[in-house]
């Protein structure tokens, strides 16, 4: 088990590497510096900016330069907004956005998940086909549009909830709900699926052989191992909520750092764009590790295979 | 005396020929597939739906009484009427027009992007799966290391990165998205080497590009195919997002994700705007997602009948 | 000696989008205290369904007719519940492939406590004592240390005793082994025999034997049913079966055994293919193959002939207006 983890710490790590020096070189590979639309500044102004940023000097200086600072956590100063460093933006946003991201992670997994076994348990029956079908045209719609028609009819036409801003509960279900809507139909699909895998399983059979009660062979036998693969997926689970976040985020107006992360894009402003990159990239690969230590503790045959 | 011979008893005889006749009628496994593709009703519709979008897309521009730049100021933002059946945008431009021309630019892009990531793919996973040993580990472990980085937020790096456009977003789709299919091909490749279909042939005397051509590529085809299928949608969502971002292809044209944008902005007012290209996208990815699974099961050899 | 299972009149099909599999008819078995009575016949013969039927093992979709009395029960009427408490107490079913028969997430001991805890109703210590018990009785060293480990940590020699120790674990008075050492080496395979032997003298069980090896048979069985296209074809002791059969079947069967001790000859094999169980041959299941078919042979299956001593054929054959066949020669025609 332990051999398991150090190797997965060490890619991880060789992961993160891999990122920032990707991200780094794609931004210094950009068409156009961030002060490449301002109307014309006059020649020395420019060199002080640049020399204040660093700008002029050679570019392997500049990559451990930032390599350096990233590892003390120090993601650079923003170059759009005046006074306010990367670490201060995300300071910001990142608690709003948790809680958007982890509410949307908790419903869809307490939600999701029992649905889908019910729906493997009571195969082709009503919940399971309405299940089915939800979970097919959800998928099918991209999120803005579900963000949208919720914003639409829920909001504006029928003024159940608000449409914008952050803070108070009526503000927060319907970004959530938009949020969690794919990963819900992912995982009740998921779930399902593997549920059904495991009730033709062997091994059930022997179960059953033994006189052993329906319900808990399903507790003892299927759960523990239809819920594997959905452990293991967790990790991409949290990359599309992520992702997922950006787009929210900016439909309904919440000051986040999703929302943040689209803007600087469109402002050019490269190193919010760069440090975020590098931020996201810590916390997806810290859920992967932690996806990948939880999948250990529930299959067996992945700790042990490991050990030396 | 000897006993009347009862007619029941009397011997059938030898029937040793019609004993070993196979019963079945031998039908190549691509008929078969076909047919089995047929009894599934949804997929069929998935496929006519297919057929429909397509040929609307790449033909209906032609036959429309306005072209999708043609603008009309003064019927701005009108609903769907007799004469624009979908309504106008906010420059007055016919939006049936444009969500059909919307769907020629999206297929394109995700029709390329799917050719781009086939591409990539195939070639990596196949070499890896051929070579074997260490090289194949250190391939693994490259694609493991390229698919926990988030690769939507490299999509828009590399969007930004190269001349904004066409070409460059299904480029920047295909490239970040090819891992899924290398392990495709890579696990298809591997089982196929060892499978003893292989073996005979090699016993049989065929060359190493024989196999690789007659036997190895037929037989990996079909999950490659289903694949393709899947991830045609999801560079169709992936370019949508891109044009949230504001990093799609320029006016005047404009894909479905463009005009979903653009429909965004006005959800208040005017959601038809937003509604019909939302249901146009919808429908081309069930329309997609139906025959992907259609494919699967039919393509299934263990499901032969 | 006493019967204690009797299977009569058992019919089952599964219903399928193709139509009505129909995969048992009409099969009578009566098993003694005791006794191996092995059960034989091809892949599709129906041979396992007819045991997973009377456990009431079978999916949903299978319909199955006629009675299984068991302890003066027939278990084919029983409740769910009641069911339950027999199976893996009173009978107990030992699948064929131990490699996917046994929970991957759960120790051997887990998996051995779970029976017997629930249906002996010991604490969870007394539980265990009794598991390694089992392991000594059916040869897993170190049994206490083996309780907590993992399926994949056995060998799959190692892995098949435990499933027949969990088929042991309540004392059942009847096993059913389902082709229990097919998916073995030949090696571990004799291992797994000579304990199935060793243990039913011990215990006294009777075991139903279910195979396709004539070998296994003759080593195990004290009577042994041939099956065939889903009816039984002839019942008898071990040596009237392998001396004096009597259905065209078996001896088809024991003809296709590769001898040793004889000159070289050709491999016999039986020409043709098991039937389709979706649209059965009418009349004898058995014609489209059999040497000695008869014009009655297509239209009407054969009743159980006896032949006395609980020896019994299903044959036309046995017939006072059939023509005469030399028995003798038919198993060691060259």
């Amino acid at each position: 088990m332990a051999r398991y983890i150090f190797t997965r710490i060490i890619t991880m790590i060789v992961v993160l590497w891999v990122i920032i020096t990707a991200t780094f070189f794609m931004m210094k590979a950009l068409p156009g510096g961030p002060f490449a639309s301002e109307k014309k500044i006059p020649e020395t102004i420019l060199r002080n900016i640049e020399r204040r940023y660093k700008l002029d000097r050679p570019l392997s200086e500049q990559y451990f330069d930032y390599l350096k600072n990233v590892v003390q956590f120090d993601l650079g100063p923003s170059f759009r907004l005046q006074g306010l460093t990367v670490n201060q933006l995300i300071g910001k946003g990142f608690p709003i956005s948790a809680t958007l991201g982890g509410l949307s992670i908790l419903v869809s997994l307490f939600v999701g998940v029992p649905i889908g076994i019910w729906a493997a348990i009571r195969h082709n029956g009503v919940l399971d086909r309405t299940a089915s079908a939800f979970a097919v045209i959800t998928a099918a719609a991209p999120s803005f549009v579900i963000a949208s028609a919720l914003q639409y009819f829920l909001a504006y036409k029928f003024k159940m909830f608000k449409a914008a801003g952050w803070g108070s509960p009526e503000q927060m279900v319907l970004p959530t709900l938009a949020l969690c809507s794919f990963s819900l139909a992912w995982l009740m699909k998921l779930t399902r699926s593997s549920m059904l895998e495991v009730t033709s399983q062997d091994y059930v059979r022997t179960a059953r052989a033994k006189g052993i009660p329906e319900m808990a062979i399903v507790w003892r036998h299927m759960l523990r191992n239809a819920l594997i693969p959905v452990i293991a997926s967790l990790a991409p689970l949290t990359a599309g909520i992520l992702t997922g976040s950006f787009i929210i985020e900016s439909i309904f107006a919440i000051p986040g750092i999703g929302r943040d992360f689209v803007q600087s894009i469109s402002n050019r402003d490269y190193t919010v764009t760069l440090g975020m990159t590098v931020f996201f990239g810590i916390l997806l690969v810290g859920f992967t590790l932690i996806g990948d230590i939880c999948t250990a503790l529930v299959d067996p045959r992945v700790r042990l295979d490991k050990e030396g | 005396m000897a006993a009347p011979v009862d007619s029941r008893f009397a011997p059938l005889g030898n029937r040793q020929a019609t004993a070993e006749r196979i019963t079945t009628p031998p039908i190549s496994f691509a008929k078969d597939a076909w047919r089995r593709f047929q009894t599934n009703k949804v997929a069929v519709f998935g496929l006519i739906m297919l057929l429909i979008l397509l040929l609307a897309s790449v033909f209906g521009p032609m036959f429309t009484k306005h072209t999708y730049s043609d603008q009309s100021i003064l019927l701005a933002n009108q609903g769907p009427s007799g004469e624009y059946w979908l309504g106008t945008d906010k420059l007055g431009r016919d939006l049936f027009v444009r969500i059909l021309f919307g769907g020629r630019i999206s297929l394109a892009v995700a029709l390329f992007a799917g050719l781009v990531e086939l591409v990539i793919g195939v070639v990596y996973g196949a070499v890896a799966g051929l070579a074997g040993g260490r090289i194949d580990n250190l391939m693994m472990r490259i694609v493991d290391i390229v698919d926990t980085i988030p690769s939507t937020i490299y999509v828009i790096l590399l969007a930004v990165l190269l001349k904004p456009g066409l070409t460059s977003i299904f480029l920047a789709i295909g490239i970040i998205y090819w891992t899924g299919m290398a392990r495709l091909v890579r696990a298809q490749v591997l089982s196929l080497k060892q499978q003893e279909f292989m073996l005979a042939a090699r016993t049989l005397g065929a060359g190493k590009a024989r196999l690789v051509f007659r036997h190895l590529i037929p037989n990996a085809m079909a999950p490659i195919i289903v694949e393709l299928t899947f991830s045609i949608p999801r560079a169709i969502f992936t370019e949508a997002f891109l044009s949230f971002i504001g990093l799609g292809v320029s006016a005047p044209m404009a894909s479905w994700g463009v005009l979903a944008n653009d429909g965004l902005i006005a959800l208040r007012t005017y959601p038809w705007q937003l509604a019909f290209p939302s249901i146009a996208i919808i429908m081309c990815t069930l329309a997609f997602n139906f025959v992907g699974d259609g494919l699967r099961d039919a393509l299934d050899p263990k499901l032969r009948k | 000696m006493k019967p204690l299972l009797t299977i009569e009149n058992l019919q089952t099909s599964f219903k399928t989008y193709a139509g009505d599999v129909q995969a048992v008819r009409d099969v009578n078995l009566t098993v003694h205290e005791g006794e191996v009575l092995a059960v034989v016949g091809e892949s599709g013969s129906g041979k396992s369904v007819t045991m997973m039927s009377v456990m009431r093992l079978l999916a949903k979709n299978a319909k199955i007719q006629g009675q299984a009395f068991f302890n003066g029960q027939d278990l084919l009427a029983l409740s769910e519940k009641e069911m339950r408490k027999i199976r893996g107490r009173e009978i107990a079913m030992v699948f064929q492939d131990p490699m996917t028969g046994l929970n991957p997430t759960l120790t051997i001991g887990a998996q051995l406590r779970e029976g017997i805890m629930l249906h002996m109703g010991l604490s969870k210590q007394e539980a265990n004592k009794r598991a390694v018990e089992l392991l000594n009785k059916v040869g897993v060293p170190e049994p206490e240390r083996r309780l907590a480990q993992y399926p994949h940590e056995f060998s799959g020699g190692m892995r098949q005793r435990v499933m027949i120790a969990l088929g042991l674990a309540c004392d059942p008075r009847l096993i059913i082994a389902d082709e229990p050492t097919t998916a073995l080496d030949v090696t571990i395979q004799a291992q797994i025999l000579e304990l199935m032997k060793q243990l039913k003298k011990e215990m006294n069980t009777a075991i139903i034997l279910i195979t396709h090896n004539l070998g296994v048979v003759a080593g195990m069985a004290d009577r042994v049913a041939v099956m065939y296209g889903g009816r039984v074809c002839e019942v008898g002791t071990v040596h009237q079966i392998f001396h004096e059969p009597r259905h065209p079947y078996t001896w088809a069967l024991l003809r296709a055994i590769p001898r040793l001790d004889e000159h070289k000859r050709r491999l016999e094999s039986i020409a043709g293919s098991p039937p389709n169980m979706l649209k059965p041959p009418g009349g004898c299941p058995f014609h489209p193959r059999c040497a000695h078919a008869m014009n009655v042979c297509t239209s009407e299956a054969p009743e159980m002939t006896e032949m006395g001593n609980q020896h019994r054929a299903a044959c036309w054959l046995m017939h006072p207006d059939a023509p005469k066949v030399d028995f003798s020669q038919e198993v060691t025609k060259a």
